[in-house]
């Protein structure tokens, strides 16, 4: 399928576009989620916010493709395990994760042979969770120039396997790929799915929040969504965590802390910002004494100021939304109608 | 050459240059053995079992930080766990290899082709005749106990492709064979098939999401069964990970706790899993049954701590006090005081080479802290030993004797020693008390006569046995960090002599007993491989013996050497001298490119050798050139004319009598030289001054320009010294005795001068003087932050610095300036000079810079 314009008519679709973009009319918002955790259980509130925001597919991470130590192929690791099935009224969007690191030594053959697997296990996946099948695969990777020649090819075999016939490939793209499209290259694909979080420097000392800021995200957008070759969903970020350093140096992601531990006086003293110091040897957390930790979450405003801003710059008439991640402690801080108003703002 | 192609080519060659040089850094940077990178004698492997070894003290990173390995250990030590359970069941009429082999080692392939068939397929001859295949024909029970578990291993451990596969009713099929397994089980009067049957039965269900059914397997099954088999604890294992599906984080964490306790194989992962609940220990504690489980609660939340602090071990004592954890913790206290206040004590303020993962904060500050810790901790040590409420008071004894010998109370270690000469203890506590002994020995004694030798020797010739009984120990793998890994008393060896007896023999004035103990401590072990370009000799030698000895020190131990009559003592200290060694050398030069070639070195071709080249080193630093001739006559001419690395010019040759006005590029070349070509020279020219004095003023001039190339300045700066660097610029501070020679250029002014004043040619008068022109500026004070800039520590000159000025100032005003100027300003060499130096053009034409100018490197000329 050629999703390219025919370069010798550009003025003709220019003039048409602003035409079109003259009279504004509503865009339709499709909300959904993703779900990014290995075991699929059924949950009041998890299923209440897909009633509430009239979601109709869910996101749903199969597995991550990493390397067997043993024998040097690809591996499914952690994949999801379905105690429940999907509700009917959800349709499923398998997302497989393929972490970019195996694509840098990997052979041609193996890569056949994965995508088979790919879609075999998927399928199999799909099963489980209780649908018959699926309209859209969607492949996640961030990669390289290095390794874009591999992953460009998986893809092209993916979309040949006769089993994605009729079938949407999509890939998410990460802000830097859109951006440097000369060096990360156009992924053979149907649609792309923007990821509009992680465009800070986490590693870098500071105030900053690394996960979501608009002046961050201004540096890689602009007219580039529009003239992406190919329809570009839009990916929002609901997660929080909590970055540690030491002497102002980067240590890692401390997942064990949450905002109720930084709020315990006898454990945390606030410095200002989003800035929390350990008032003593945290060993449970992996800190010491005196070790700082920034506390980078989303809120409401935050996401609305997103939406407000990639609002201005979609000109299609409907736009995919999808949040990272449902579940219901990352989704605790929010309420319904914040996530509805943020929708409201896309349209 | 187009001006592109030469800036591409300079571009690359610099990037090259660059990138290859941080390469390098990086991967020759040093990576301590994060169990042997400070002072220990109290050993932390002195339990029973080594089952705690990953829990021993390391303030460097806990695990050694690679989890990872840790985990691929235990699953190896579960199945050689699993193997030898069988055997014993079996009555031991079964090989090891074989029971693995069919377990373990047979591959998807042969599984499924034979054993998922069985009995309808029959084996093939190579299975047929396996002595544990032949037991399981007989045991009809048991043959179908371990098909089943061959049929349902992939379910739970998938391989290869297996990993791939999924079906709707994969599931199912768990469930269907854990059934099957639960059937089988009930049905069985024997023990130990039943345990087995029911903890697959568990495992399927667990893994397969059947979580409450295999919970209740367990509960029902497998709770009362009273057995010792681990597989029991493997079962509590996946029943403390199915509470922790449920939710029940605190019983969980409880469960953990008692797989810790039973399970060494699982001890990391349980220990991970423990953590990870993040459950409050009070809420653990409230579980536990009895002070037995409680103390292991306590101690798991114990290891964990990187810091002193006795409460742990207080608290296990007081619940559990015959718990085998107290010795770990115990020794982990222990060793934290050796790491933070031994070690830098030893070090003079330093901790490993100041580098490391885990921060240390500046000795000063924690010293006092440490000081305060120590008798609050022999306290717990004597405790521990006279209560007798520990199974092994010696253990206290021990701890509280060291402890009194780290503070220098000799007396009271000794005595606290003696407490343990009544009770028959476990070899391996005594031969920590020996060693202890012997520190306590060597702090008493206020100076080492024949006596005090007398009273060392025993303790020391017993630790030189345990030092050869490491030797044959080979240590790879996992626990291979470096050539001490695992063997504690070679370590112990190591550190003794160096840090605990040469300072005795320094304090005292012997240097040369001093260092013969620093030699001693450094061929401990002696390197097991060699490189192919390693010098040798002298090269190979502790930096002490390189940089710090005169020629009558070295006599006075070679002459120890031939005496016959040397004491036992003597004889102990130098035992290695008379060794013959085994080494790899492995090296780049010939193909296949990385190659391992075993050498044999004899006895007597090691030591001797490296010592007569120090020797007749130590005479070229002190210009005795008849002597250095004769040392140097005693080791191969071979293996005097190795070379520094040059790969690209493996001849190169130095030319020490090269006389040139520039010190770059340095002068080489074709013909052989050496130390020992280089002293006959030296020493013919001391001798024709003498004989022939009508030429002595051009013997002189050489014999400079022989002092000169042999210094750091010169190609053959190899004949005086061990290495050679950048930063040996800064030694102009430190005190070695051959400075004023090596660095100074003392020596070669003095013969230019007296060249000078021999000679009434004019020309080359003015020669000697422009040369000690350069002899004077290399004795020229640097300003202090040159040096730093010289290594690379500092990037820019302040050039309005006073002292930087002032030494800018000195290039250019060189005393012998003056007198070239004054007396030989006519002479053809003068404007040679002149043309070549510009500092010398400085003087002759001062101008004062309007702005600062750049300094100049150092050399004259240059």
């Amino acid at each position: 399928m050629k999703v390219f314009f025919p370069t010798s008519r550009p003025l003709f679709f220019g003039c048409l576009f602003l035409a079109l973009s003259s009279c504004h009319h509503p865009k339709t918002v499709n909300t959904s989620f993703y779900y990014w955790k290995t075991v699929y259980k059924s949950n009041k509130t998890e299923l209440s916010w897909l009633a509430r925001l009239n979601v109709h597919k869910l996101y749903i991470r199969i597995m991550d493709v990493g390397i067997n130590e043993k024998d040097a192929n690809p591996v499914p690791i952690s994949p999801i395990m379905f105690q429940n099935k999907l509700p009917d009224s959800v349709a499923i969007v398998p997302v497989v994760f393929i972490v970019n690191d195996i694509l840098k030594t990997i052979t041609r053959q193996q890569l056949n042979g994965l995508a088979d697997h790919i879609i075999n296990f998927v399928n199999g996946k799909v099963l489980q969770s209780g649908k018959t099948s699926f309209s859209e695969l969607q492949i996640d990777c961030d990669w390289t120039a290095t390794t874009r020649d591999n992953y460009f090819y998986l893809l092209n075999r993916l979309r040949s396997n006769p089993m994605l016939k009729n079938k949407i490939l999509s890939a998410t793209l990460r802000l830097h790929q859109l951006k440097n499209q000369a060096g990360s290259g156009i992924p053979p694909v149907n649609r792309v799915m923007l990821m509009c979080y992680n465009m800070g420097n986490l590693r870098k000392y500071g105030n900053q929040n690394s996960i979501l800021e608009i002046s961050e995200l201004k540096k890689y957008l602009n007219d580039n969504i529009n003239a992406y070759p190919m329809s570009v969903d839009i990916g929002l970020p609901l997660f929080s965590w909590a970055v540690a350093f030491r002497n102002k140096e980067y240590i890692g992601i401390s997942k064990r802390i949450k905002i109720d531990d930084l709020n315990n006086k006898n454990q945390f003293i606030f410095i200002g910002n989003n800035i929390y110091k350990a008032a003593e040897d945290l060993p449970e957390y992996g800190l010491q004494k005196a070790d700082e930790v920034r506390w980078e979450a989303i809120s409401v405003p935050d996401l609305e100021a997103a939406a407000g801003y990639l609002s201005s710059l979609i000109k299609t008439d409907s736009v995919n939304l999808i949040y990272f991640h449902l579940d219901e402690n990352v989704i605790k801080p929010y309420k319904y109608d914040d996530l509805e108003k943020v929708n409201n703002l896309l349209h | 050459m187009t001006t592109w192609r030469r800036l591409t080519i300079y571009c690359i060659s610099f990037f090259a240059v660059f990138f290859i040089g941080i390469a390098i850094d990086l991967a020759c940077g040093p990576e301590p053995d994060p169990y042997d990178y400070y002072v220990t004698f109290f050993h932390n492997n002195l339990q029973k079992s080594d089952g705690y070894r990953p829990f021993y003290f390391s303030g460097y990173t806990f695990f050694n930080g690679d989890t990872y390995q840790v985990e691929n250990v235990n699953r190896a030590a579960e199945a050689d766990i699993n193997v030898k359970e069988w055997m014993t069941y079996l009555g031991n009429s079964v090989t090891y290899k074989d029971v693995s082999r069919i377990l373990y080692e047979s591959g998807r392939k042969t599984d499924s082709l034979y054993f998922w068939n069985y009995p309808s397929r029959r084996f093939p001859d190579s299975i047929k005749q396996n002595s544990f295949i032949k037991k399981l024909v007989k045991k009809k029970e048991a043959m179908a106990y371990v098909m089943l578990a061959k049929k349902t291993e992939p379910l739970v451990n998938p391989s290869g492709d297996d990993e791939w596969k999924v079906s709707l009713s994969s599931k199912d099929k768990e469930h269907v064979f854990a059934l099957k397994y639960i059937k089988m089980g009930v049905d069985l009067n024997d023990k130990f098939l039943r345990l087995r049957c029911f903890y697959q039965a568990q495992r399927l269900l667990h893994y397969g999401g059947y979580t409450e059914e295999a919970a209740s397997v367990y509960d029902e099954h497998i709770k009362k069964v009273s057995s010792w088999s681990h597989v029991k604890g493997w079962a509590l294992n996946l029943k403390a990970g199915e509470e922790d599906k449920f939710g029940h984080r605190e019983q969980a964490a409880y469960l953990y706790s008692k797989v810790f306790a039973i399970c060494p194989e699982r001890r990391v992962r349980v220990y991970c899993d423990f953590l990870r609940m993040n459950v409050p220990i009070a809420q653990v504690i409230k579980l536990t049954r009895n002070n037995h489980e409680k103390a292991f609660v306590y101690a798991i939340k114990g290891f964990r701590n990187p810091r002193i602090g006795l409460n742990t071990l207080k608290k296990v004592y007081d619940t559990d006090p015959g718990s085998e954890v107290l010795s770990v913790l115990l020794a982990r206290e222990i060793n934290k005081v050796e790491e933070h206040y031994l070690t830098p004590k030893f070090n003079g303020g330093n901790y490993y080479d100041s580098i490391g993962f885990w921060g240390h904060d500046k000795y000063d500050s924690v010293k006092s802290y440490y000081i305060n810790y120590i008798p609050k901790l022999k306290k717990f040590c004597d405790q521990l030993a006279t209560e007798h409420r520990y199974p092994e008071p010696a253990l206290g004894y021990l701890g509280s004797a060291y402890l009194s010998w780290i503070t220098g109370d000799t007396e009271a270690g000794l005595a606290t020693l003696s407490r343990i000469n009544n009770i028959g203890i476990r070899s391996k506590l005594n031969d920590e008390k020996q060693l202890i002994k012997l520190l306590l020995l060597s702090q008493s004694i206020k100076r080492i006569d024949t006596a005090a030798e007398n009273e060392l020797l025993p303790s020391l010739t017993w630790l030189e046995k345990k030092v050869k009984q490491e030797r044959s120990l080979v240590i790879t793998g996992s626990r291979y960090w470096s050539d001490y890994a695992m063997k504690y008393y070679s370590a112990s060896s190591r550190d003794f002599y160096e840090k605990v007896l040469a300072p005795l023999y320094f304090k005292q004035k012997d240097t040369a007993m001093a260092a013969l103990c620093i030699l001693k401590s450094e061929k401990t072990i002696l390197r097991s491989e060699i490189w192919e370009y390693d010098l040798g000799l002298g090269f190979d030698m502790p930096f002490f013996w390189q940089t710090s000895m005169h020629s009558y020190q070295l006599k006075k131990i070679l002459n120890w050497d031939h005496s016959l009559k040397r004491r036992s003592y003597l004889k102990l200290l130098m035992a290695e001298f008379h060794q013959s060694t085994v080494s790899k050398t492995f090296g780049i030069g010939n193909a296949p490119a990385y190659q391992l070639k075993t050498t044999i070195t004899p006895p007597e071709q090691k030591i001797i050798p490296a010592i007569y080249d120090l020797l007749g080193t130590a005479y070229l630093r002190e210009h005795k050139y008849s002597q250095a001739v004769n040392a140097f006559k005693k080791i191969g001419a071979k293996k005097l004319s190795h070379l520094p690395i040059d790969v690209d010019n493996p001849s190169r040759y130095p030319n020490p009598f090269a006389d040139q006005l520039h010190d770059y590029p340095w002068a080489y070349q074709g013909a052989i030289d050496n130390k020992l070509t280089f002293a006959m020279e030296m020493a013919k020219l001391q001798k024709q001054i003498k004989s022939h004095k009508e030429n002595a003023a051009a013997y002189y001039y050489k014999m400079a320009t022989g002092l000169y190339n042999t210094s750091w300045y010169g190609s053959a700066w190899y004949y005086k010294a061990y290495s050679w660097a950048n930063a040996d610029i800064d030694a102009k501070a430190k005190v070695f005795y051959y400075n004023d020679d090596y660095l100074k250029e003392k020596g070669a002014e003095k013969y230019f001068l007296k060249a000078r004043s021999l000679s009434n040619d004019n020309e080359f008068r003015a020669k000697c003087t422009f040369m000690a022109a350069k002899c004077k500026q290399k004795q020229m004070q640097f300003p202090d932050e040159y040096p730093a800039y010289l290594t690379g520590k500092k990037y820019d000159l302040d050039e309005s610095n006073s002292a930087t000025k002032k030494y800018d100032r000195s290039l250019r005003q060189n005393p012998y300036f003056k007198t070239l100027q004054k007396d030989y300003s006519k002479t053809a060499f003068f404007k040679l000079a002149v043309s070549e130096c510009s500092y010398l053009r400085d003087f002759l034409h001062p101008i004062e810079p309007k702005k600062p100018v750049k300094l100049k490197v150092v050399v004259v000329g240059k």
